[in-house]
Parts: structure tokens; sequence; C-alpha cells
């Protein structure tokens, strides 16, 4: 055992492995896979929401998502990212930067999480990201790969591009790790991811039910696609969920009986208010629909090597957040209607995340959308890792007004 | 001919590497922002008149520190001023608008849309490139050819890349020794009188009496 290092993650590995949920089960095998690789020193790879950890798990490469990372230890110890987000101040990184990133570069410099032999990178969906890496390659001395991504995947050779992209994200795993890419066993590997999406589309359809089955993040999907995403054990935990959530179906149950409205949350949930989504459900009001959930994607072709590797890449446009960061506003207001029809929505809630420009950039835009549309949206500002920005009582009092005017206009 | 206006430049700038340097920062950037707005032939020949006028003209004396200013797009010469009236004498920059935008030649014996992407590509970058070893080689080239006592690196609010190479820069400098400090900026100048406090003590630190 590497001493008493990674103590919050340590104790939360102890808390998890007990538990007989899939999902716990998951999330503790992750956990103790990153333990064994800093015991055994076996090469433990970076890579942030973006990327899948496929090829790293086919390379038999240890994969740490940083932020599946530090979001996990606030459950375990609420001050864990608060004192990152600090200690990246203290070295000179701007308080207005996302703080997601400000967490992961203090938790590197604290060494609360393990290094990196090597970071995999794409170079989606923010600037925050793009710098935060270099620093974290910076500091730790690990080499890394971004894979580049067109502004317009709609352009022609955009997508040939992108793919290109993706293969050198494995010749850099394979050269760095000395190894080579067994296409069998990373068939294994995708098509394992395959059935994991599966349940995770039958999941979000069933969400589209009146009254939802469940109401705010579902968080297994989120967890299974950033930590284990191609290993048996996040297609047990997303499974599980699918199933609970059918049998609460046949038994009539939802997860807001008297259901008065449906709100969709863009953005990541608010980490530190836990109790939000209860909060709301009091109200009569559900959220069938949480960005980070709306994971929409086909199958990979397991047929070849390379219908693996373009299904992997393609797959890799569809992560939460990438799908909206690519090219204009457009696209991301065009999805966010999307949603909004789908999920049979009556309002949206977009937390307007401090770090992320393009959100809060985007604001004027998605409000005119909004209006023409006849869609009460709620656009405020929240930072969804630090409660020190905006408290929870402010924040709820926003939602509240909101819900309230929503709840009249249905009336 | 924008080779030829880049060669221009750095004839300018090697102006800027001496003791007594003919040409104060505030005059360099006011030229570089002509650079960028001026039809090319017409700045080309207004550039080489004033390098012959430069020769002979009185070196910049009695200045407290020699400093290399870096950071996000600049064109207001009077945030150099500023510095400059404190007693700081900024003999080079890392500025998008300055240094980075004229080092490198576009190549002229390839075909020239690969050429003019090959610099785009291949000049010293912006923190948006990969490449922080790279930016971080050349800052330490300037500061040795120009004999540079400080850094000074301002960054714009809500510009994350330089938010975060602001940062990377000053880990760097601690270790080579090269008094550095960001300063946080708007696009309009505003603040001015903070920013001429942080200036004014940070020159003293230097020991610029």
């Amino acid at each position: 055992m590497a001493g008493e290092k990674y103590e919050v993650h340590r104790r939360m590995y102890e808390v998890l492995k007990g538990r007989d949920a899939p999902g716990a089960k998951m999330l503790a095998e992750w956990l103790e896979g990153v333990f064994r690789a800093v015991d055994e020193g076996r090469p433990i790879v970076y890579h942030s929401f973006a990327l899948f950890s496929e090829v790293i798990i086919a390379l038999d490469l240890q994969p740490l998502c940083c932020e599946a990372w530090d979001m996990m230890a606030s459950r375990v110890d609420p001050q864990h990212p608060l004192k990152s987000i600090d200690a990246a101040h203290e070295a000179g990184i701007p308080s207005e930067m996302c703080s997601f990133d400000k967490a992961i570069l203090g938790s590197v410099m604290r060494e609360t999480m393990p290094p990196p032999s090597m970071i995999a990178l794409s170079a989606t969906p923010c600037q925050n990201a793009y710098i935060t890496y270099q620093a974290v390659a910076h500091i730790t001395g690990a080499p890394m790969w971004v894979s580049d991504i067109p502004y317009n995947m709609d352009e022609e050779g955009a997508r040939e591009y992108w793919v290109e992209q993706y293969k050198g994200l494995i010749a850099f795993l394979e050269e760095q790790s000395g190894r080579k890419m067994d296409y069998d066993r990373l068939r294994e590997v995708v098509e394992e991811s395959n059935r994991c999406v599966e349940y995770w589309l039958e999941l979000m359809e069933l969400q589209k039910m009146k009254p939802a089955p469940r109401t705010g993040p579902l968080w297994t999907g989120t967890y299974a696609g950033m930590t284990s995403f191609g290993l048996p054990s996040s297609t047990a935990a997303v499974k599980a969920t699918l199933d609970r959530v059918k049998n609460d179906i046949a038994q009539g149950k939802a997860a807001v009986a008297d259901e008065k409205a449906r709100a969709v949350w863009f953005h990541f949930p608010v980490g530190w208010d836990t109790g939000l989504m209860k909060w709301m459900a009091d109200m009569g009001v559900s959220v069938p629909f949480v960005e980070f959930d709306g994971y929409r994607a086909e199958p990979v072709d397991t047929s070849t090597p390379e219908s693996m590797i373009q299904g992997m890449a393609r797959r890799a446009l569809e992560v939460p957040m990438v799908k909206i960061a690519q090219g204009a506003t457009d696209r991301y207001i065009e999805d966010l209607l999307y949603v909004i029809r789908e999920w049979k929505a009556d309002c949206a809630i977009i937390a307007g995340h401090p770090g992320c420009k393009w959100i809060t950039g985007a604001h004027g835009l998605i409000r005119d959308a909004f209006r023409e549309e006849g869609i009460p949206v709620l656009l405020y500002d929240i930072d969804l890792v630090d409660p020190r920005v905006t408290s929870e009582d402010e924040s709820r009092t926003k939602i509240e007004q909101f819900l309230n005017m929503v709840l009249d206009r249905k009336n | 001919m924008y080779n030829e206006q880049h060669l221009l430049l750095r004839s300018l700038y090697e102006l800027r590497k001496q003791e007594a340097p003919p040409i104060s920062g505030t005059e360099a950037l006011e030229i570089l922002i002509a650079a960028t707005s001026m039809p090319v032939e017409e700045f080309n020949a207004m550039l080489r008149q004033a390098l012959d006028e430069l020769q002979s003209r009185e070196g910049i004396s009695g200045y407290r520190a020699r400093l290399l200013l870096g950071g996000v797009d600049l064109e207001d010469p009077a945030y150099i001023k500023l510095i400059e009236d404190l007693g700081g004498l900024v003999v080079t920059d890392f500025l998008c608008f300055g240094i980075r935008d004229f080092w490198d030649q576009v190549e002229e014996d390839v075909e020239p849309m690969t050429a003019l992407a090959r610099r785009y590509i291949r000049n010293v970058s912006c923190p948006r490139m990969i490449d922080h070893d790279g930016r971080q080689e050349f800052m330490e080239f300037l500061i040795r050819e120009y004999r540079v006592d400080g850094i000074i690196i301002q960054r714009m609010k809500y510009c994350d890349l330089w938010g975060g190479e602001g940062a990377m820069i000053q880990w760097d400098m601690r270790k080579n020794g090269t008094p550095c400090m960001v300063l946080e900026r708007e696009y309009l100048m505003s603040s001015m009188g903070q920013t001429r406090t942080r200036v004014q003590a940070f020159l003293e630190t230097i020991g610029g009496y």
C-alpha cells in the first residue's frame, strides 16, 4: 500500500466495497484498480470525461478520469474539492476558471490524486480543460496526447480527421506504454460498452414517461461513462438501475407521484446541493433529464478494427457537453429544444457555471430562442462545485421563484 | 511583403536589445499596431524610414528595470506608458500583436497556402496550442537576448488560456530566478490606480531603487 495517501478515496473505497449495489461495486472496482496501479507501479492514464476509457482498458492500462476522482471525493469529504480549489488559487490560477478544473489542478498539487504516467485528452469541450491539463502535464512531467477536434464536424473531411486523431490517441498510448493494441481484446471491451449504452438508452427512454420514474441525475450512467466504460461492472451498474426503474414502473411508482410540472436541467448537477431534486419534487416538479445523463449514441460496429475506431470516435462526439460544445451555439440551442420536446418538459433550468464561458456567453441567444418557442427558462449563475459562490438559499430562492411562475402558468 | 515586414520589425527589435534603446515599449507597440492596420507596402516604407531615424536617436537610459511584457492582446499603448512612466522600460514582449506575430517567416519555396498554414501552426504559439515547453524556451531566449530584469504578464479577465499560462510562467520563473508578476486587466483601460501601485511595488522588488 502507498502509505495513507489518497486517504479520502481509500475511505470511500472501504465504504463502497461493502455494499451490494452494482453501482457501488463499479466504483469500488475502479478505485481498487487505481490503488493497485499505484502500489504495483502500473501505468495510470489520466483522461477527461470527454474521452471514454475503452482503449485504455483494452491496453490493460489503468484509466483515471480526473473529474470523477474529484467529484466522488466530495461525497465523503465536502471540503475536499474546496481545499483543492484553494490550492489552485494560491498557486496563481484565476478564480474565474472552471471549478472542476481548478479542483483537478489543486488535487494534483496537493498530491491527493495519484500522478499520471500519461495523459489522454480531447480538445473539447473547453479552454479551461485545455490549459488545466497543460498545467497538469507541466507539474507531473507526464506526456500528453490531445485529439484535435474540428470546429464544425459537418464540414467535408472533418469526421475523417477526427477518426485519424482517435487513431493517434491509440498510437500514443501504445508508444508510451510499450504495449500493442490487441483488437480482439478491444472488441470484447467495446461489446461490453455497447451493452452498457443499450441499457442506458433504454433507461433514458423510460424517463420520457409521464410521470417520470426518476427525478434528477441518475449518476450511474455518468460514472459508468467516466470510470469503467467497457468493463462488466459498468454494464451491471446501469442494468441494475434500469431493472429498478422497470420494476417501479410495473408497480405504478413514479419519482413525483403528483407531477405538476417537468423541468430539464442543463449542465452538470449541483454537486454540493444533494437535496435539491428532492426539494423540487416536494414542489411537484420532476427533472426527467439532466444533461449529463443525456448520452445518445448508437452502438459501435465491432466487425473490424477500423469500424471499431470509427465507432468509438463517433461515440466520443456524443458525450454530454462535448456534443453541444462543437461548432456554433445554434447546435446547442437545437439540442436544448430537442430535449425539451422529447422529454416533454414544461421548462428548462440552465446552470450558468462561472467557468463555462460557452454557456454563459450564449445566455442571450438561448433566452431569445426559448422566448420564441414560448418555453420558460431559468438561466442563473451557480458554481456547481463550490458553494461559496452562490449559497444554497440564494440558489433555491431563484429556482423557487421560477418554478412558482411555471406552475402558475400551467394552472 | 509580409516577410519583409517581419524582417523590418526584427530590425526594430534588435535596437531594443541595446543598453540604451532608442525606442520605448510604448512607441514599439504603436508601430506594431500600425503594422496590423496599415497597407503593408506603406507600412514597410515608413518603418524603413523610422529605422534610419532611430539610428541617430539618443537612447533611453536611467530606467529602473528592463521588462518583458507578456500576455493577451494588448492594443492600447497607454498600458505600457503607465509602466514606463514608473521607470520600467519594456524592452521586449510576448504579446499576440507583438513578437509572436512577426517572429517567424512564411516559407517562400513551398505552395503558399501550405506555407501560411505551417506558419500559423508552427510559430511561437498562443497557450491555445499544447506547447508550453516551446513557449517557455522562447521566453528564456528573450530573457537572455534582451537582458530582461523582470516579467509582467497581463491577462484579460476570463481568458482561461492566459490565466493558466500566466501561472505556469510564474512557476517557471520562480525556478530560474526572474521576477515575474501577473496583472489582471479588463479589455478597456480600467483600475489604473491599482495597476500603478502593483507595478510600482514590482519594480521595487526587482531592486530598481
